[in-house]
């Protein structure tokens, strides 16, 4: 457990002041977009990857039945998550590669400045995907929205959230596992399934305009606050767990 | 179908996973047994 | 083994047969589903038992990221096991009862689809704790346990709403009980926690024991300086 900031900058008088909340985690942010924006490693692999899905699921769906509004919710929920199963596996593969983690560690940057960077990274490569699938989706899929198409962007944005920040904070917990790769999605996926019905439950609901979403809506939105607080109050104790 | 044989199937299916489960745990404290003996013949 | 064991062991074998005598002979053969329902009186006592269990797994885990004793770890690891033991009863069991009720394995029904997502939960939970290497699995898992637990209210809550939005044959069904249907199932909810309380207890001294074990093994190399 780390020492309250207090108690370090009575310990060491000529130290610095503890670095301010945001600053942290905007410069770690920042940092990661822009190394991901010169490697592109990341958005790469995750599109493809969702390609790859559509593609194939198309030959075990026909997607231009009548059918094709009501299963196209699941089918688009499920490319986005494996293709963030991508991404999320390769969030902490630079902090290892470079023992970043236990520089963070020993510092007094507050720990959760790190995971809200690492998960809000996450949630806009993610965002970035979903923006450059979806048109994908309406074209392959043939897709019209009868529903409110306003609640779609709402929907993703809360569904992308739950996802992103239970699978960075597993991403973390799988570091210290054998076939890192395949514990997180074992360990994510159980956990997500609410979150997963939701999002596609909602999707259908707008998708064919049958009946209101608002409940779906409101329990994603419930899901995100409650697992962010898990999350932000157990990431010290997993970065230290030594 | 005639239910019965189900009926039978769920309460025996019940009592081969309990002894399946205990049989794991004879098995691994025996090996944990073993492995402390070894220990302690070094 | 000592004789407290096997008192304990006489008393538990004694309510298990006392349970099968009431749920296969003194219960009344219900109306509608036949003989066929008595599963009934294994089925709802394992999933009672399996709540409990993982509960308390949650609570040792909570405990465990307070306190980080060795045995607040080892009361959850074994919770989380005996309760997966009790799931896998509720799972196949649920589906052998659906069957000639029913005519199809797997309606998809509220609860023994919440059902499946817990055990799911918690058999990641295991899979976590083998996969983990080092001396963190206890904090890794305590984490997971937390998480999966708060996943509960939304597993049941999503499945629920679900299902009223596209109805499925419930298995089980709902109704009234007759009374002497519901000492049965008293009667083998208690029985099998009393089962489950022995198989906890055999489990953490076998916990123990491991522990005992990677101590030396420890110490050994500790001794010995190099590794074994």
């Amino acid at each position: 457990m780390s020492l309250p900031p207090a108690a370090i900058a009575a310990a060491n008088p000529t130290r610095q002041a503890e670095p301010r909340v945001p600053k942290v985690l905007f410069v770690t942010l920042m940092k990661d977009l822009r190394l991901e924006w010169r490697s592109k490693d990341a958005i790469n692999s995750m599109l493809f990857f969702a390609l790859l899905v559509v593609v194939v699921f198309s030959f075990s769906f026909d997607p231009t039945g009548d059918d094709a509004r009501r299963i196209a919710g699941g089918l688009i929920w499920v490319a986005f998550l494996f293709a963030a199963v991508v991404a999320l596996n390769q969030t902490w593969a630079r902090e290892i590669r470079n023992q970043v983690l236990d520089a963070y560690r020993v510092s007094t940057a507050p720990p959760n400045d790190l995971f809200l960077a690492k998960a809000l990274g996450n949630f806009l490569f993610v965002t970035v995907l979903e923006v450059v699938m979806t048109p994908l989706f309406v074209v392959f899929y043939n897709l019209r929205v009868i529903g409110p198409a306003y609640l779609l962007p709402v929907i993703a944005l809360l569904g992308t959230w739950a996802l992103v920040v239970n699978g960075t904070f597993f991403a973390a917990i799988s570091l210290r596992t054998r076939s890192r790769e395949v514990m997180l999605p074992l360990i994510l996926f159980p956990i997500s399934i609410p979150a997963l019905l939701g999002m596609v439950e909602a999707t259908k609901i707008v998708l064919t305009g049958e009946s209101s979403a608002k409940f779906w809506i409101v329990l994603l939105a419930v899901y995100d606050l409650v697992f962010t607080t898990v999350c932000l109050a157990l990431f010290e104790t997993v970065l230290n767990a030594e | 179908m005639n239910p019965i044989p189900f009926l039978y199937a769920a309460y025996i299916v019940t009592w081969v996973i309990h002894g399946v489960f205990l049989l794991t745990l004879v098995t691994r404290w025996r090996k944990a047994d073993r492995e402390l003996r070894e220990f302690q013949k070094k | 083994m000592k004789t407290p064991v096997l008192i304990a062991i006489a008393v538990v074998v004694a309510l298990l047969a006392f349970g099968l005598y009431q749920g296969l002979v003194v219960a009344p053969t219900e109306q509608t589903m036949g003989d066929v329902q008595r599963i009934f009186y294994y089925h709802v006592p394992s999933a009672w038992t399996c709540f409990i269990l993982f509960f308390i797994n949650f609570v040792a885990s909570i405990w465990y990221l307070f306190t980080r004793t060795s045995r607040s770890d080892a009361i959850a690891v074994t919770t989380a096991e005996v309760g997966v033991v009790f799931w896998s009863v509720v799972i196949i069991t649920g589906p052998l009862w659906a069957r000639p009720v029913w005519g199809i394995w797997w309606t998809w029904d509220a609860r023994l689809t919440s059902t499946l997502v817990l055990g799911l939960i918690y058999v990641s939970y295991l899979i976590l704790r083998r996969f983990s290497t080092g001396g963190q699995t206890p904090i890794l898992a305590a984490a997971l346990a937390v998480f999966g637990f708060a996943d509960v209210p939304f597993v049941y809550l999503s499945i629920w709403y679900f299902r009223t939005q596209h109805p499925q044959p419930v298995i089980g069904g709902g109704g009234s009980l007759h009374p002497a249907m519901w000492h049965a199932l008293l009667y083998n909810w208690l029985a099998f926690s009393a089962f489950a309380g022995l198989l906890c207890w055999f489990r953490y001294q076998l916990e123990r024991k491991q522990r005992d074990v990677e101590e030396t093994l420890a110490l050994e190399s500790m001794l010995e300086g190099s590794p074994r």
